[in-house]
């Protein structure tokens, strides 16, 4: 989608150590929580807040508010956003209202040294409601991106009691440019928080993710679909801490992984002494397409208390000989069946998702899998 | 592999047991104990004593080195900062000579395995019998008749004197070198006692051999190495036990056992696992299978302070098969960070991992997995699955499974769940007159049965007798 061009000068680089790991130590050998990732040392000055939000509030209240809400990219890679984030949004929403966030990150507002980041702060009162959309997207065709590009984005939720938040991620990277998301959310009595993330293309993408089940009777919810293809690299890191009474905490993670693709996820569902009543489940479903394929997963479950349920179930694997038998009957073979799995991740991102991040999805898919598919997808939609 | 004898020395009632069964102390009055701490002249006095050969303590001084570099990744499993090496005696004998009939063991050391039933196995289920105490085997023996199929079942050291030594050399510390990790470099360098076990080709033994290991001095470590090489098409049990009594000082076992496992052979090693509470045990276990043979494993962790054991399976041959069944039980005052590890390294191997782990009275138990499908295991297939049972709120239980794998072909499932005992299955079994404790105990022997079937049937009887020991008090 975009050309490649000379890479962003590497002097003045941090390298970022502990992105996305877990707080349960694994393995040394295996390296499953040893992500770093090299990013430019900041030097300019945090930007303002651009406002303006939902409901206009003192935007310092709000960010005091969510100081100390755990994000799950990590300290350091949480710290870098904060400092390296050239746009940042407050919005507070009142009680019982609804607001629309879209953050769009392109490659056309790379700065200087090659990063765009972008930090949000979402504070729910009670019973209120928001839609975030993110979408990491390359600019046009015209613009280049230099190889080691970051589109960054830092986001803190405090939602009340009964508030919702939808938050949906959106990253179509064809070009060079990285991704790095760190997400914390603290959820009070009875709020929910459900996070879509669709991965559909990127060199090199850090989700990170963190939420805290604070309040009793809170929920959360994670469905998380992938596509990485050839020599890309995809890392997650998912952590859902339960501490009030009777909270739910689901994850949902499936994807397709193509020849030399590179996947890791770290999916922790923390069950809090205190948190009786309450259930978690983390279900993996992984699709080896290609070959020299490495995928790393360490769903954990902990658990500090007895009067909950925690279950995990994990299947990878390439499509099973049944399946592929049948579908062959069909007249499918191995590789139409592949791109059906493929194409299913990008049917329901152009289906969950409105706005920017909807034509963004259309794009992607228009370019990458060309118009009979994207034709497809649209009639779909309308026929729905 | 359960026999009608062992059926009949089986039939214990549950109810008999009590705890001094395994905790009783005797006196270490005569006993040779070497100073505690870790230093060059102990090393060579253990090598010495042993009269070993001389690459067994250029190994030993090697290991030393090791270990005096290497430190403990930090952040690792449970604390073992109440180790203090400083302060355990890594040799203690009672000064006997190792014995093949029963009655030339002292007697104390004789009623030591009597009590633990060690002499009655032995008699009516059991194809050979090792049994050491402290840091030195005190018996070993073996049927005449699995011997004449040239069967070899001896202490390690006696074996290398023997015509096995240049076996042993090539094997010794290969599949667990020194540099693995800072306890198995000591364990390379003060080793002391267990078991050589070499099974020709062919040879099938239709009973199990056993080792026992007891440590009965306070402030010690035991550093036992267990060798076993099961040669092409052959097939052996061999079954592991061990107890301490109860101190208030730390006592260490960093044990090692190195498993052999050749083309189309089987080796089932299964362990019952009951160290005092003062224990730190931190043992490592690995096998190598070759084509088309299996390794099976059946493990009950319920003793010691804190447990580092991750049993590894290298499935180097194509084919060749691990199952691993489990089951941990921690109880108070114990960290129980158990689990395995399996590499699937050929084609169309296959492991099968099941756990259950059941915590109790603030104990913490974490199972750790580690499946590894390399990129020349074609077709590969893996299976694991975690079942843990919360006895009470003040305890904890974690699972932290680990997959890498690195080929498209591969088939690899994994589940656990994570619960506590429902109050409607209390309710209905209180209904049919049991009592609260009797209805817990009830279930937990249920969720431990797929291990217990797993072990010959007296072993299975002990296991669900350290059940109800650990099961004591549960209510309230």
């Amino acid at each position: 989608m975009t050309a490649e061009k000379d890479a962003v000068p590497t002097t003045g680089t941090v390298t970022l150590e502990g992105v996305d790991a877990t707080p349960a130590q694994t393995w040394n050998r295996l390296s499953v929580n040893d992500r770093t990732l090299v990013v430019p040392t900041v030097t300019e000055t945090p930007a303002a807040d651009e406002g303006p939000s939902a409901r206009p509030a003192t935007t310092a209240q709000a960010d005091d508010l969510v100081a100390d809400i755990e994000c799950g990219g990590g300290h350091a890679a949480t710290t870098w956003l904060d400092a390296a984030a050239t746009k940042g949004r407050t919005v507070r929403v009142a009680a019982g209202q609804t607001a629309d966030v879209d953050v769009d990150l392109t490659t056309a507002d790379l700065t200087g040294d090659g990063t765009s980041v972008a930090r949000t702060v979402i504070v729910l009162g009670e019973g209120a409601r928001a839609h975030v959309s993110v979408i990491a997207r390359d600019a046009d065709a015209a613009t280049t991106t230099p190889v080691g590009a970051l589109l960054g984005h830092v986001l803190r939720i405090e939602a009340g009691r009964d508030a919702h938040a939808f938050v949906s991620l959106v990253v179509a990277l064809e070009g060079q440019a990285r991704m790095l998301e760190s997400v914390g959310a603290r959820l009070g009595d009875g709020a929910t928080v459900d996070v879509t993330h669709h991965v559909l293309s990127c060199p090199d993408c850090s989700l990170g993710l963190a939420c805290e089940l604070a309040g009793d009777g809170s929920t959360a919810t994670i469905d998380s679909r992938y596509l990485v293809g050839d020599g890309q690299r995809l890392d997650m890191g998912y952590l859902i801490r339960q501490e009030g009474h009777d909270t739910t905490g689901l994850m949902d993670v499936s994807g397709v992984l193509a020849d030399h693709a590179e996947k890791a996820l770290r999916a922790t569902i923390d069950l809090r002494h205190g948190c009786k009543g309450s259930h978690g489940r983390e279900t993996e479903t992984v699709t080896l397409a290609g070959d020299d394929v490495v995928n790393k997963t360490l769903p954990t479950i902990l658990c500090d208390e007895d009067d909950v349920a925690a279950d995990h179930g994990a299947t990878i694997g390439s499509i099973g000989p049944d399946q592929l038998a049948y579908l062959a009957s069909r007249g499918l073979d191995t590789t139409d069946v592949e791109s059906l799995v493929s194409r299913g991740v990008v049917a329901h991102a152009a289906r969950t998702t409105t706005g920017t991040a909807h034509e963004a999805v259309l794009a992607w898919t228009r370019h990458v899998l060309g118009d009979r598919v994207a034709d497809d997808i649209e009639q779909e939609e309308a026929l729905s | 592999m359960s026999t009608p004898e062992a059926t009949t020395v089986a039939a214990r009632d549950i109810g008999e047991v009590d705890r001094s069964l395994y905790d009783f102390r005797k006196s270490e009055e005569g006993y040779e104990r070497f100073a505690d701490g870790l230093t060059p002249r102990i090393v060579e006095d253990i090598s010495r004593r042993k009269d070993e050969p001389s690459w067994m303590l250029d190994l030993r001084l090697r290991s030393l080195d090791i270990y005096q570099t290497l430190s403990m990744p930090s952040n690792w499993g449970p604390s073992i900062e109440g180790l203090d090496m400083d302060h355990i005696s890594t040799y203690v004998t009672p000064k006997v000579k190792q014995a093949d009939d029963w009655d030339e063991v002292p007697a104390d050391i004789k009623d030591t395995f009597e009590r633990l039933g060690i002499p009655e196995a032995e008699r009516t289920s059991l194809a050979g019998v090792g049994a050491q105490y402290d840091s030195e085997l005190v018996y070993h023996n073996m049927r005449d008749e699995v011997a004449e199929q040239g069967v070899v079942y001896s202490g390690i050291e006696e074996a290398l004197h023997g015509p096995y030594e240049d076996l042993i050399r090539e094997r010794f510390m290969h599949l667990v070198p020194p540099t693995d990790h800072k306890f198995a470099a000591l364990h390379g360098a003060v080793w002391s006692g267990g078991s050589f076990v070499y099974v020709p080709a062919g040879v099938s033994l239709d009973f199990p051999l056993q080792s026992y290991f007891r440590l009965n001095a306070a402030g010690a470590g035991q550093f036992e190495h267990t060798l076993i090489i099961v040669e092409p098409g052959a097939n052996l049990h061999f079954i592991e036990g061990c107890s301490a009594p109860k101190y208030n000082v730390a006592n260490l076992h960093a044990g090692c056992v190195e498993l052999y496992v050749g083309r189309g052979a089987r080796l089932r090693y299964s362990t019952i696992e009951n160290w005092s509470k003062n224990m730190y045990n931190l043992n490592t276990k690995r096998a190598r299978v070759e084509e088309g043979g299996s390794m099976e494993w059946v493990s009950g962790s319920f003793g010691s302070h804190v447990s580092y054991l991750y049993p590894t399976t290298i499935l180097a041959g194509a084919k060749s098969t691990c199952e691993f069944t489990s089951i941990t039980f921690a109880g108070h005052g114990q960290d129980l960070d158990t689990g395995c590890k399996v590499v699937l390294a050929a084609p169309d191997t296959h492991a099968s991992v099941s756990t259950k782990s059941l915590s109790k009275d603030g104990g913490v138990s974490t199972f750790r997995s580690s499946v590894v499908v390399t990129k020349t295991a074609e077709r590969a297939k893996a299976s694991v699955s975690c079942q843990s049972l919360m006895l009470d709120d003040r305890s904890r239980s974690d699972t932290i499974p680990a997959m890498d794998v690195r080929r498209r072909d591969a088939d690899v499932g994994h589940e656990a769940t994570i619960g506590r005992i429902s109050d409607d299955t209390l309710l209905y079994l209180m209904s049919r007159g049991m009592s609260e404790q009797e209805a817990r105990t009830c279930v937990v022997n249920g969720f431990a049965n797929p291990i217990s079937k797993e072990l010959p049937l007296e072993y299975a009887v002990e296991m669900n007798n350290l059940i109800k020991l650990e099961m004591e008090g549960a209510i309230g």
